[in-house]
């Protein structure tokens, strides 16, 4: 009977685990994937605007005709900083781990420009913010409004999301967007 | 033999319900139940909970990034009298549609996505929106489903004016006029 309720312990012990690592392995490995297919080689730190198809299919809640940009990103090395450049109109700036945790967003309305830059950089805990004073206060420098995330892995994607309500506007939105960069802060 | 084997079935067993759960929680934890008698179902973005991660799984392991925070995501793969929402069939979508800075509604399937946003439909003086959902061309307001089979609705809202917690935004009808 022990012998019995061992192997249904160590059975359920085993189920949990095998649970819990498919939940937060498979799925973001899935998704990183369908990202590398997407954005093609050579495109950690690098901003890119979305084909129609390869948008629709990587995020449901863009259509073909919005325009979408993406930056898969690593701060492993150093703070990535993305420079955002928006014409006017319904945008919002989102940015995620790779796990799909949406840490950071903001749209049109509440940020008030449609220039800004965001640096992401590795959340060091709490006494390397304490002491480096790393958080996600605004930070204001001359005439460019910036925001600080720190996250708890190393790769993330920033995604820019725009709706563009007349198509013959698209091509003109999609030049001002693809002025937007994403680069690694050297230092 | 028989001692060797009941430890080798229970470890088995583990390890198959282990991936089995978390794609059933990744499947329908992240699903609400039918919203009254609309037949939509919202899947529930932007929660901070547990199910937040089985919401994440649910889309990533589609290769897809979850929905944002702030916007509503409302799905069904049957009309409002219960019939398979299929490419062959003349469905309506038709109502209210929720206030919103911007929806859209899509038909989707086998990862193929045709859809018709706020800026495109065409509304009808009494302020109600109609969107015909068929293969074969129909006047006004029309989305041809990909491919011939089965498929389902979306109905995605982003900047709602509805988003408020415990209240539901007004969704539309979903009726199959011919088959």
């Amino acid at each position: 009977m022990r012998r019995q309720f061992f192997w249904l312990f160590t059975s359920a012990v085993l189920a949990l685990i095998a649970h819990v690592t498919y939940v937060l392995f498979l799925p973001s490995h899935s998704f990183s994937a369908a990202i590398d297919v997407a954005l093609g080689p050579e495109h950690s730190n690098r901003f890119s605007v979305l084909a129609a198809d390869a948008q629709i299919k990587l995020i449901p809640s863009a259509t073909a005709e919005n325009i979408v940009g993406i930056c898969k990103f690593s701060v492993a090395e150093g703070p990535v900083k993305v420079t955002a450049q928006l014409p006017e109109g319904f945008w919002s700036f989102a940015v995620y781990t790779i796990r799909g945790e949406q840490v950071y967003a903001i749209n049109d309305t509440q940020a008030d420009t449609n220039t800004f830059t965001v640096e992401m950089s590795r959340d060091n805990g709490l006494l390397a913010q304490i002491f480096d004073g790393i958080d996600d206060a605004v930070d204001v420098t001359g005439d460019d409004i910036g925001w600080r995330i720190a996250l708890n892995e190393n790769q993330g994607l920033a995604v820019l999301w725009m709706a563009v309500a007349d198509p013959l506007l698209r091509k003109e939105a999609e030049d001002v967007i693809k002025q937007s960069r994403c680069v690694r802060v050297d230092g | 033999m028989n001692r060797a084997i009941i430890p080798l079935v229970m470890l088995a067993v583990g390890l198959g319900f282990g991936p089995l759960s978390a794609q059933y929680m990744m499947e329908n934890a992240s699903i609400a139940a039918p919203i009254g008698a609309s037949g939509w179902k919202e899947i529930r973005s932007g929660s901070e909970d547990l199910n937040a991660m089985y919401l994440a799984g649910h889309f990533l392991r589609r290769g897809q990034l979850p929905p944002p925070k702030g916007s509503r995501f409302f799905v069904r793969t049957e009309d409002d009298d219960g019939n398979s929402l299929r490419g062959e069939c003349l469905v309506t979508v038709e109502g209210t549609f929720p206030a919103a800075r911007w929806w859209f509604v899509s038909a989707s399937s086998g990862g193929a996505r045709t859809s018709l946003d706020v800026s495109q439909a065409i509304r009808e003086a009494s302020s109600e929106t109609a969107v015909s959902v068929s293969v074969s061309p129909v006047p006004g307001n029309w989305l041809v489903p990909p491919g011939g089979g089965g498929y389902e609705l979306q109905l995605v809202l982003l900047g709602s004016f509805d988003d408020v917690a415990g209240v539901l935004p007004a969704l539309p009808r979903v009726k199959r006029l011919w088959c």
